[in-house]
């Protein structure tokens, strides 16, 4: 596997937890203590813990330590690779199917396929006489 | 990665999912992935010229189409094998740039899953692009994390 294809990954799996998106879209509205962070989840803090220190891996966070607290903000890094792929195939996508609607249109209703239907149905057979 | 414990919430996936109307019977818009004389016409961006080097259209079978640009420059190589041919409902395909790409995804195999419904005699298609090669992943789920972590990526990007 590419690292990039490793970093993909790790970002999409670590973006595959609804208590870790719960984290991403908290600390999207600004940055705030672990302890913050941790009282609306009905898990311990170990728990969270664990759940940053995947955040962090996919780069998708940093932590640091101000005094007794441990401070998390978004890192922008994880985040962009993810969107640059979404925003990469979108427009792939979205261009090729805007060629595709046009393709069928121009192609429109073919009422006597030359025999090259390989992937065509079989013709219904005829009630015989 | 064989020993990734599965998580909960797992199967919410982050995917690109893109949903299309297209003006002719399912059949039609099924075949136009599939017909190897198709989908030269239309796949990739404007600026590309796809060129079919190996279709085979069942499952296990795989395809490779060569990306070039219409000025003649070369482009990448995409490949991938077909898991489910349900004509006309349902196809399923990995895709993956054999070669060096601009988004640096080479090696990177994804997984596409359409999805054909009929609609009032159009027919509806969702495309769904997963981002990473979960092997069990199949149906859909969450679209709305799409579009939280769009708006995320645009709050972020802003």
């Amino acid at each position: 596997m590419t690292p990039s294809a490793a970093r993909l990954d790790r970002t999409f799996s670590a973006l595959a937890d609804p208590t870790r998106r719960a984290i991403v879209q908290r600390l999207a509205l600004g940055e705030t203590t672990v302890t913050e962070l941790a009282r609306p989840f009905a898990i311990s803090l170990p728990a969270i813990s664990r759940h940053l220190r995947v955040l962090e891996a996919a780069a998708l966070i940093r932590q640091e330590r101000d005094g007794q607290f441990r401070r998390c903000r978004l890192d922008a890094e994880g985040l962009k690779t993810a969107a640059a792929w979404l925003d990469f195939y979108r427009g792939f996508w979205s261009e090729s199917l805007d060629r595709l609607d046009e393709h069928l249109k121009s192609s429109a209703a073919p009422r006597a396929p030359k025999a090259k239907g390989q992937i065509h149905a079989k013709p219904k057979t005829r009630a015989r006489r | 990665m064989q020993n990734r414990k599965p998580v909960p919430g797992a199967e919410a996936d982050l995917a690109l999912v893109i949903t299309r109307s297209f003006d002719a019977p399912r059949e039609r818009v099924f075949d136009a992935w599939l017909d190897p004389a198709q989908i030269g016409k239309w796949i990739g961006p404007r600026n590309i010229r796809a060129e079919i080097l190996e279709s085979n259209p069942k499952v296990g079978g795989r395809y490779r189409i060569h990306m070039r640009g219409t000025d003649g420059s070369d482009g990448p190589i995409i490949s991938g094998t077909y898991r489910e041919i349900v004509r006309p409902e349902r196809l399923v395909f990995t895709w993956a740039w054999e070669t060096a790409h601009s988004q640096g995804m080479a090696g990177d195999e994804t997984v596409i899953t359409l999805t054909f419904r009929e609609r009032g005699g159009k027919t509806e298609m969702i495309l769904r692009h997963e981002g990473f090669a979960t092997k069990e992943s199949r149906d859909s789920h969450d679209k709305g994390w799409n579009g939280s972590f769009d708006k995320l990526a645009e709050t972020l990007a802003a």
